[in-house]
């Protein structure tokens, strides 16, 4: 098997960021459970049980929870209900932990909305994170017809940002384009869990609210981190004007690729190719961010902590210290590395 | 110019005979003729030594189907081996493959064929691309209808032929529902297929299409318009030069 990007940067030190590795083998044998879990529940070619979160993302730790969505694209049949139905204690079981309260997770979701309501009022908060999650942390469980239908389904939300793109209109010849519309999309996901961090405080007050604050800085930074770099790095391979014809399966292709690694391994691809030098600030301190939510007794503390009492507690401030490392060295990495990233990163990262 | 046909199981369900008959007064310059079934392979196989000649003279290429329902593996590969003596291409679906080094025998005449969703495996590159790695003179039989079904963006099918388009040989077409049956081709798959023109044009394709006789050369008329879109012309020999203008105003327009 060809080593990821990840254990390339590692260069041989089996022991460089070991939890990083320790929650990637956990979160792989977490997938083949569920995959047994759900190997006759699912339609053959239809349906999808997808996960999303840090399993997806490969990074289960002991306390994580499970954030599933069964994805039917297919005919509509009222039996799809029962596969969520079974699928629920069998779960539970087998020691899952329930997806949080906002229901965005743990349900039946069909492909349409996910495809056709990309803006518009349509879009709801809860449409909109399903569909930046699909793409940018999820994951297929390990079964065939599973993994078609979540390749399908990508590929449909794509097609969609690509086909509607100003940049991709035939006749539109500009150099380094980028898919805009994608970009943009993901940007305001970005700023939505920004702002809907700030409005779960106001719902739920000091419950786990340190918590959501390290993993706006880490865990969710990392998704707009990856999905920027997805966008802005299709200009950089210097697509082959022969292609012009098929530019929008390429593209399409392109970033369905991206969507289906996990983002510390397409973080660490493009770290390894313009900023090998950020690797130990940027994955050690995501290496740190994964051993707090794996310490079950400091994991409880940032459950407890109010603002006010954060600010003042050293286990948070060690946290938010990472954080800051995490990020200067990201923003080194966008914009002290390498001129033509910068020069995306200034021409369509602020407008 | 195109090389576009019909498969005779398109045509009439289990009678070679009869799809014939039907395809031969029509503009077809291909013909699959198919034994999807077991059961209609012996007397396909008996017949072909009196049709063979006749059917070399009446179009330009002739591929085979072979059947998809057999439980004896090797003897269904020596009794296609007597199709490939003839130099045909067999057409074979990647799942009905069990002991791959058995079908080495067929060497570059085997043709596997990317599949539809309902199949377990040969849907996408990946799952393609071990059957290639194991039977290294394969070609492509690359059914877009197929490739369309299981990503109706088209992704998948341009995957397809970036990773295995030095392989192809021929190109199935028609339209598939998500069911897997085959249909006539409507608006929305001439639209999907006409990027893929440049690449299918450079070899035979035969229809898949269930449509009835009286819709036969409406279908490889439109067969033919997608495979020409690519250069903007109407290229079949027996368009009318007024089509020919009319339609290259159109395309190029």
């Amino acid at each position: 098997m060809q080593a990821s990007a990840l254990d390339r940067l590692r260069a041989g030190d089996a022991a460089r960021w070991a939890t990083i590795a320790n929650a990637q083998a956990l979160s792989r044998s977490k997938m083949a459970a569920l995959a047994e879990i759900a190997a006759d529940l699912l339609p053959t070619d239809e349906g999808t049980l997808v996960v999303f979160g840090s399993l997806a993302r490969g990074e289960y730790t002991a306390d994580s929870d499970l954030d599933w969505t069964v994805i039917i694209d297919g005919l509509a049949d009222s039996g799809h209900l029962k596969i969520v139905q079974s699928l629920r204690p069998n779960l539970t079981g087998a020691g899952f932990k329930v997806p949080g309260p906002t229901e965005v997770f743990g349900g039946l979701v069909f492909s349409h909305d996910l495809i056709h309501a990309i803006g518009g009022d349509e879009d709801t908060n809860k449409n909109m994170t399903r569909r930046l999650l699909l793409l940018l942390e999820s994951a297929p469980i390990d079964l065939s017809g599973s993994k078609l239908v979540h390749s399908r389904v990508l590929n449909g939300i794509l097609n969609r940002y690509v086909e509607e793109d100003a940049n991709f209109i035939a006749a539109n010849q500009h150099k380094n384009k980028i898919p805009r519309f994608l970009l943009n999309d993901v940007v305001r996901f970005w700023r939505t869990m920004a702002v809907d961090y700030a409005n779960k405080y106001r719902v739920r007050g000091r419950e786990k609210w340190a918590l959501r604050n390290i993993k706006l800085r880490m865990s969710r930074k990392l998704l707009f981190v990856s999905g920027f770099f997805m966008c802005i790095t299709w200009t950089l391979q210097n697509p082959d004007p022969a292609d012009e014809p098929l530019i929008t399966q390429r593209l399409v292709s392109y970033l369905r690729d991206w969507t289906q690694k996990p983002p510390l391994e397409s973080l660490a691809t493009i770290v390894e190719e313009y900023g090998p030098s950020l690797a130990d600030d940027i994955f050690g301190a995501y290496d740190s961010f994964l051993a707090l939510l794996n310490n079950k007794e400091h994991r409880e503390l940032l459950e407890r902590l109010s603002p006010d009492e954060a600010y003042e507690n050293p286990i948070f401030l060690a946290a938010r210290d990472e954080a800051y490392r995490f990020d200067e060295a990201l923003t080194k990495l966008m914009f002290d590395t390498d001129e033509r990233v910068t020069a995306l990163v200034k021409k369509y990262g602020v407008f | 110019m195109c090389t576009v046909g019909f498969s005779t199981g398109a045509l009439a369900y289990e009678d070679f005979a009869h799809a014939l008959e039907l395809l031969e007064p029509t503009r077809a310059t291909a013909v699959e003729l198919s034994a999807l079934r077991s059961v209609e392979l012996p007397a396909l196989l008996a017949a072909l030594p009196s049709i063979f000649g006749t059917l070399k003279n009446r179009y330009r290429y002739i591929s085979f189907h072979a059947p998809t329902n057999f439980t004896d593996e090797p003897g269904m590969v020596e009794q296609l081996m007597e199709i490939a003596g003839r130099g045909l291409n067999i057409i074979v679906h990647p799942d009905c493959i069990k002991d791959r080094s058995l079908w080495r025998r067929l060497g570059s005449h085997l043709c596997l064929e990317n599949m539809d969703s309902r199949k377990p495996t040969g849907r996408t590159v990946a799952e393609l691309a071990g059957f290639f790695a194991d039977l290294p003179r394969a070609k492509l039989c690359f059914d877009i209808a197929h490739a369309r079904q299981v990503d109706p963006t088209m992704t998948e099918a341009a995957c397809i032929l970036t990773e295995f388009g030095d392989r192809l040989a021929q190109v199935h077409m028609s339209e598939v529902n998500s069911r897997g049956k085959h249909f006539a081709m409507s608006f929305g798959a001439k639209h999907a297929y006409e990027p893929f023109a440049c690449a299918m044009s450079k070899v035979p394709v035969i229809l898949e299409s269930v449509v009835e006789a009286s819709n036969i050369e409406k279908e490889i008329d439109a067969a033919v318009k997608i495979l020409s879109h690519h250069t903007g012309y109407y290229t079949h020999a027996e368009s009318t030069h007024e089509e020919a203008v009319e339609l290259a105003y159109v395309y190029r327009g």
